[in-house]
């Protein structure tokens, strides 16, 4: 790197307006997106709300839509995206209760017991039953809680704590996340075209609208969907050494608190697709797997709890190929599990 | 912390610039910059500061000792003290996990099970990095090359130093020594700007290039098997970029933040894969490490001083505990050696006058050599890497691979800016206007992406 000009001080003189013009694009730059971002404000994060939030966050639309289910459902459906395609009509055919799923994605321990709690306490659901679709990665113990859980405000009363929040909210102005979406918020408002892909029933059933469209026009790309996840879920899963002690708390507290209020509750650890298993089980996830389904069930015996293995395909018999992307099941693979699942349990009276 | 975080761009940063350049006084200037470094590093885990703070201690004593004494043995003694501790806690923390893997994995073929206790031990983030920066500084003044440190202060600013603390580049304090005593009391202008342009160059090689190659090469890693020669080609290729724009972003982070105190690194990479053979790799990857082995190492065990056997032999030794020092696993030690046998190699054919004439075949073989290599540096077992060696050899077909168009095209360009551009170093900024606006939007563009924590790559050595 030559610096020879340093030793010239006329030429040393000429780097003075270098930096300051530097600093005042980078500074002058970084307020506009900070003010940008906070007026736009996509995500609902900050105190102006003029144009309403562009993001798809599910611990936002769930308890929405909670409040608004009519009947108020007596079944609930818990877990993460890997349980939201559990229908709801169902499990009302068989159980003859009004369900709602309020599955929410990537969804971990605590966001089971704050959905529960939100529903019980805020939206004045009385449930009689819980379904619980758990994932073996729920009980993560490197992974911090997902800062969607703090996004949304129903779930953010009922976890006070979080002590670096504040410094979060004043960062995410920065992030290219919000600064995209601020953009696209200014777009929608500027062409009234509002692009939703993913949708939710009413009752919280989940229709995906990309996948649907492209399985309908036999341009449907399975391999490349699971290839993409086989990073996501490699990522999603490093580090995870042993179960989080927090969150066996939490699942705790979601059983006793069903006790208390004689919620019948009926667990299954949820599958992956065989290309997902075989590349994750190597690195732990094959261990993982065997001690959440035995910590389950000691929490189900002590809490009268039911719980199945449906962790791989084998286990309910059903198809290996009924996988949108590796990851989250079909809906002839989720009906499957839904009928075993209530036929078998004793809780369906 | 991370050089790429909020925390550290938004805070740490501007308080420490701020503070290091509002003190006067030299003594407490070193000192705010050791507690701030201390605070740089504690953030990840503060139970091993002491650790840090330790090191720093013994060799500071070691050399101080060593410089005092005229007697060899008193002299030879406090450099064997300052060695085995750092090589003792080197060991002990990044070594003796997989020892006892490995001890276990032998006596468990004779029936003995549980042989040697496995210990769930932390590696200490950095410790090869400071344990290196410190036994040079002994061994340095057990040569009579530095003198040193004028005081604890200045030898503990020295190591915790937050530019190069973490991952290097391997500064030795002969490089530091002058600018230490002599501490500039104001910034100029045109180091502030070189300081600017080496960050901002390292943040966007590490965000824009090495980042974005990450998710696809680390799909590949985790699952390679059976998708074909092609797959595997493009996985290789693509960790092959990763590391260098990853690692060398580091540096020219490092060398740039190091320039806005005031301070000048040495260079770290010089293109390596224009290297026209594997001697000259070395020369031009990690030379910070490169030529700390060339100097406590290879020189000690005899360098190129001997038969060609014996500098074969010891380019092997100095390789292949180079190798371990990457890491305490199977796969470095194989690649250290891999890397021996190859100097080794081209040593005895450049003796016989047996290496290629043309300049564009020298830099393909090498840069393939690299690429080969890289295989087992980056795979988690030996298996693993000996099976994506196969299938680059097309053992498991040439299916065509589902691989991103994107993803193709940013192994084009880093391969172009690698084999054809310029390096940090080579380019000479000019005080115009248009550079600046350019470093500002790509500094703005890259502090958008740092929400996503990605540490680097050679953190975990």
């Amino acid at each position: 790197m030559a610096t020879a000009a340093a030793q010239d001080p006329a030429a040393a003189e000429l780097w003075r307006p270098f930096v300051r013009r530097f600093l005042g694009l980078l500074l002058g730059s970084l307020l506009a997106i900070v003010s940008m971002n906070f007026l736009v404000n996509p995500m609902g994060l900050y105190p102006p709300h003029w144009l309403p939030p562009v993001t798809w966050n599910t611990r936002t639309i769930k308890p929405e839509l909670l409040q608004q289910a009519r009947p108020k459902p007596q079944v609930m459906i818990l877990g993460s995206s890997r349980s939201m395609q559990i229908a709801p009509a169902e499990v009302r055919q068989i159980t003859g209760l009004p369900t709602f799923n309020a599955a929410v994605d990537s969804a971990m321990a605590e966001d089971y017991y704050l959905m529960l709690r939100y529903a019980v306490e805020r939206a004045g659901i009385a449930p009689k039953m819980v379904l619980l679709g758990v994932d073996v990665e729920a009980f993560h113990n490197a992974r911090p809680v997902d800062d969607r859980v703090f996004e949304a405000e129903a779930f953010r009363e009922l976890l006070p704590g979080h002590t670096f929040w504040a410094w979060k909210m004043f960062y995410k102005l920065f992030v290219h996340q919000q600064t995209h979406l601020a953009l696209r918020s200014l777009r929608i408002q500027l062409t009234g075209h509002f692009p939703l892909r993913d949708h939710f029933d009413p009752d919280g059933y989940l229709h995906y609208g990309d996948y649907e469209k492209e399985r309908a026009t036999g341009h449907y790309d399975v391999n490349a969907k699971i290839q993409r996840n086989v990073a996501w879920y490699v990522e999603r899963t490093a580090g995870y050494t042993a179960i989080s002690p927090e969150r066996q708390k939490y699942l705790e507290e979601l059983l006793q608190y069903c006790h208390d209020r004689n919620i019948k509750v009926v667990m299954w650890v949820t599958p992956l697709g065989p290309r997902l298993l075989e590349t994750l089980g190597p690195r732990g996830y094959d261990q993982r797997e065997r001690e959440v389904l035995a910590m389950l069930q000691e929490e189900g015996a002590k809490y009268g709890a039911e719980v199945y293995d449906f962790s791989a395909v084998e286990k309910f018999g059903g198809d290996p190929r009924g996988f949108w992307d590796g990851a989250h099941m079909t809906e002839q693979n989720n009906a499957l599990v839904t009928r075993l699942m209530l036929r078998r349990t004793d809780a369906v009276q | 912390m991370l050089f790429n975080s909020y925390i550290f761009v938004l805070v740490f940063l501007p308080v420490v610039l701020l503070g290091w350049w509002q003190l006067g006084n030299t003594r407490l200037r070193l000192v705010f910059l050791t507690l701030a470094s201390y605070v740089f590093y504690g953030w990840w885990d503060w139970r091993f500061l002491p650790l840090m703070i330790a090191s720093t201690t013994v060799d500071y004593i070691a050399g101080q000792h060593i410089a005092r004494s005229d007697d060899p043995r008193t002299r030879k003694l406090w450099l064997v003290c300052s060695l085995s501790f750092n090589l003792a806690i080197l060991g002990f923390f990044k070594y003796y996990g997989f020892f006892a893997r490995s001890v276990n994995a032998v006596a468990g073929q004779m029936g003995l099970l549980g042989f040697a206790p496995v210990l769930n031990i932390i590696l200490p983030i950095g410790i090869s990095f400071y344990t290196f920066n410190s036994m040079s500084y002994t061994i340095d003044i057990y040569r009579r090359i530095v003198r040193p440190a004028r005081s604890v202060v200045h030898f503990s600013a020295f190591v915790a130093m937050f530019p190069h603390l973490v991952a290097g580049p391997i500064v030795r304090y002969a490089d530091i020594e002058d600018q230490f005593n002599d501490l500039k009391t104001r910034l100029p202008w045109h180091q502030a700007s070189v300081g600017i342009y080496f960050f901002v160059v390292g943040m966007a090689k590490k965000l824009l290039i090495a980042d974005q190659l990450a998710p696809q090469v680390n799909a590949y890693f985790a699952a390679p098997y059976g998708l074909g020669a092609a797959a595997a080609w493009i996985g290789a290729l693509g960790y092959t970029f990763q590391l260098y724009f990853d690692f060398s972003g580091y540096s020219d982070m490092a060398v740039g933040l190091a320039h806005l105190l005031g301070i000048q690194f040495p260079q770290n990479f010089n293109s390596p894969y224009k290297a026209e053979n594997i001697a000259d790799f070395w020369r031009r990857w990690h030379m910070s490490l490169s030529t700390w082995l060339r100097d406590y190492l290879f020189i000690p065990l005899g360098g190129s001083r001997g038969s060609t056997l014996a500098t074969g032999r010891n380019l092997f030794i100095t390789m292949f505990l180079g190798g371990l020092w990457h890491g305490a696993n199977w796969t470095f030690v194989v690649w250290g050696m891999y890397h021996g046998v190859l100097l080794a190699g081209y040593h005895i054919l450049r003796k016989r006058g047996l290496t290629p004439k043309s300049l564009a075949l020298s830099r393909a073989v090498t840069f393939l050599c690299a690429v080969v290599g890289w295989v087992f540096f980056r795979a988690e077992t030996l298996p693993k890497a000996a099976r994506i060696l196969h299938a680059m050899v097309g053992g498991e077909g040439f299916a065509a691979p589902h691989v991103p168009f994107g993803y193709l095209a940013l192994i084009v360009a880093a391969a172009a800016i690698s084999f054809v551009a310029p390096n940090t170093w080579e380019i000479k900024l000019e005080p115009k206007a248009r550079y600046a606006y350019l470093l500002a939007l790509v500094l703005v563009y890259t502090i958008l992406l740092l929400e996503k924590e990605s540490p680097f790559l050679y953190f975990q050595f």
